[in-house]
C-alpha cells in the first residue's frame, strides 16, 4: 500500500477537532447543519489530498471501463462525489452509534442465511470490506442479538474508534486486537468461532501482519493483490465464511447484503491452498459485483492495483 | 506436558491424528518442511493446536525459524520452562 487509508491521514493531519465538532453539531443542531459542516470538511479534504483524489480516479474509472455503461469518462466532480459519500457515511455511522439507529430503515438480503448460521452454532467468518457502511451490519447484529467480534489493527483510525467508543461504550461488539507477530490472533479466533460468536474480518485492505500471505487475483478487470488470513482461517477452524455488504441506498435506507462464500466442510491438507485461493477469488468477484453497483462506496483511497507488495504465493513456505 | 519427551510425544499426536502423518516419520530429527512437507498453512495449524496444549503463544517469529520437529520441542520446552522460572 503505497498510501495510508484516508482516516489514517485524517488522524495524522490533526482533523479530531473537525470531527469532534461534527459529532458536537449533530447532538446540538441536528441533521440539516452537520451535514452542511460535514460537506465543508470533506471539500478541505478533497482539495488538500492529490495522492487520495488520484487513486479515486484511477478506481472510477476502472469501474466506468467495466461497466460499460457509456457516457463520459469520471472526472473531478465523480472524485469529489467519491469523497463525499465518504462523508455521509461516517455522518450515518455518527448517528449509528449516537442510538439513532431507528431512523433508518434496513433491507436484509440473505436473512434467513444469516439465521442459519447463527442457529448452526458453529461460528462463522464474516468477510466485510471498506465498501458501503460495515457499522449498517452492526446494528443488525444488534437487533438480532448476536456478538459480533470485529477483527482490527488498533494502530488504525485510532481517532474514530475513540470517538465512537466515547459515544457509545456499551456497544455490542468485541474487538479482537490483531497482533501481527503472534499467533495469539490466530487462537483468540478460535476460541470466538467455538462458542458459536461470529468474527468479522475486512479483506480488502493489506495490513502489516499480510504481507507474507496474499493472493493476486483479477478485480476490476486488473490482477490485484488481496489478504488471505480470513480465508486461512475459515478453512484451519472448518468454520463458514459470510461475505456481507451494506449499502446506502439513500439517506435512511440501507441495504444489507449476507451470502456463503463457503459452507466450511473440511478441507484435506493437500487441498488447502487451493480452497483458500478460490475464497479470495470469489470474495473478489463479489466484491467487484458490489462495487459497480455504488461505485462511490468503496473507501479505499490509495493505489489498489500497487504491485509492491510483489507477486507472491497465497502463502509463503514455512522454512 | 512437562519433560521434553512428553513435548514430543504431543507434537507427534497431532501431527499424526492431525496431519495424517505415520508417528514412525516423525523424529526429533525429521525436519518440517523437506520430509514432512509442511508448509505455512501447517505451520499456523500446529501453532493454535500447540498453544491450546501448552498455554503458550508462539510468534510468528519463531514458527519462521523452525527447521526441524527437534526445533519445536526445544521451542515449546523453552517456554514452559520459563513460564516455571
Amino acid at each position: 500500500m503505497s498510501e495510508a487509508p484516508l482516516w489514517t491521514r485524517i488522524s495524522e493531519r490533526g482533523s479530531s477537532v473537525g470531527l469532534r465538532f461534527a459529532v458536537a453539531c449533530y447532538r446540538t443542531f441536528g441533521r440539516p447543519v452537520t451535514l452542511v459542516i460535514v460537506h465543508l470538511i470533506i471539500s478541505y479534504f478533497y482539495l488538500t489530498d492529490g495522492p487520495g483524489r488520484r487513486a479515486s480516479l484511477a478506481y472510477l474509472r476502472r469501474v466506468h471501463e467495466l461497466s460499460g455503461r457509456g457516457g463520459d469518462e469520471p472526472g473531478h466532480w465523480q472524485s469529489f462525489l467519491h469523497y463525499r459519500m465518504f462523508a455521509l457515511s461516517i455522518f450515518d455511522r455518527v448517528a449509528f452509534w449516537l442510538g439513532r439507529g431507528d431512523e433508518f430503515v434496513l433491507d436484509f438480503n440473505g436473512e434467513e442465511l444469516f439465521e442459519r448460521v447463527i442457529a448452526d452454532g458453529r461460528g462463522a467468518i464474516i468477510v466485510g470490506s471498506h465498501l458501503g457502511s460495515f457499522d449498517s451490519m452492526r446494528l443488525l447484529a444488534h437487533r438480532a442479538g448476536v456478538v459480533v467480534n470485529v477483527l482490527m489493527f488498533t494502530d488504525h483510525a485510532p481517532l474514530l474508534n475513540s470517538i465512537f467508543a466515547e459515544l457509545s461504550p456499551d456497544a455490542e461488539m468485541h474487538v479482537i486486537r490483531a497482533d501481527p507477530s503472534s499467533m495469539k490472533t490466530a487462537f483468540e479466533v478460535r476460541s470466538r468461532i467455538e462458542r458459536g460468536e461470529l468474527v468479522a474480518i475486512l479483506a480488502d485492505r493489506i495490513e502489516p501482519g499480510d504481507r507474507g500471505s496474499l493472493y493476486r487475483t483479477d478485480f476490476l478487470g486488473h490482477p490485484a493483490d488481496f489478504p488471505t488470513g480470513a480465508f486461512l482461517l475459515a478453512t484451519l477452524f472448518g468454520c463458514p465464511v459470510v461475505h456481507m455488504v451494506g449499502l446506502r441506498r439513500d439517506a435512511h435506507r440501507y441495504e444489507i447484503t449476507a451470502e456463503l462464500l463457503s459452507e466450511g466442510t473440511a478441507v484435506s491438507r493437500k487441498d488447502r491452498r487451493r480452497h483458500i485461493e478460490e475464497l479470495v477469488e470469489r470474495y473478489a468477484a463479489r466484491l467487484e459485483h458490489f462495487c459497480l453497483d455504488e461505485p462511490y462506496q468503496w473507501f479505499n483511497y490509495f493505489d489498489f492495483w500497487s504491485e509492491e507488495h510483489g507477486v507472491e504465493p497465497p502463502v509463503r513456505k514455512a522454512a | 506436558m512437562t519433560n521434553r519427551d512428553e513435548i514430543l510425544r504431543t507434537v507427534q499426536d497431532i501431527l499424526v491424528a492431525e496431519f495424517e502423518l505415520d508417528r514412525a516419520s516423525v523424529k526429533l530429527e525429521t525436519h518440517l518442511v523437506d520430509e514432512l512437507d509442511l508448509d505455512s498453512i501447517d505451520a499456523i495449524d500446529l501453532a493454535v493446536r500447540l498453544e491450546e496444549k501448552s498455554g503458550h503463544a508462539l510468534e510468528e517469529e519463531e514458527l519462521k525459524a523452525l527447521e526441524t520437529v527437534n526445533d519445536i520441542v526445544e521451542l515449546v520446552f523453552a517456554k514452559l520452562d520459563g513460564s516455571r522460572a
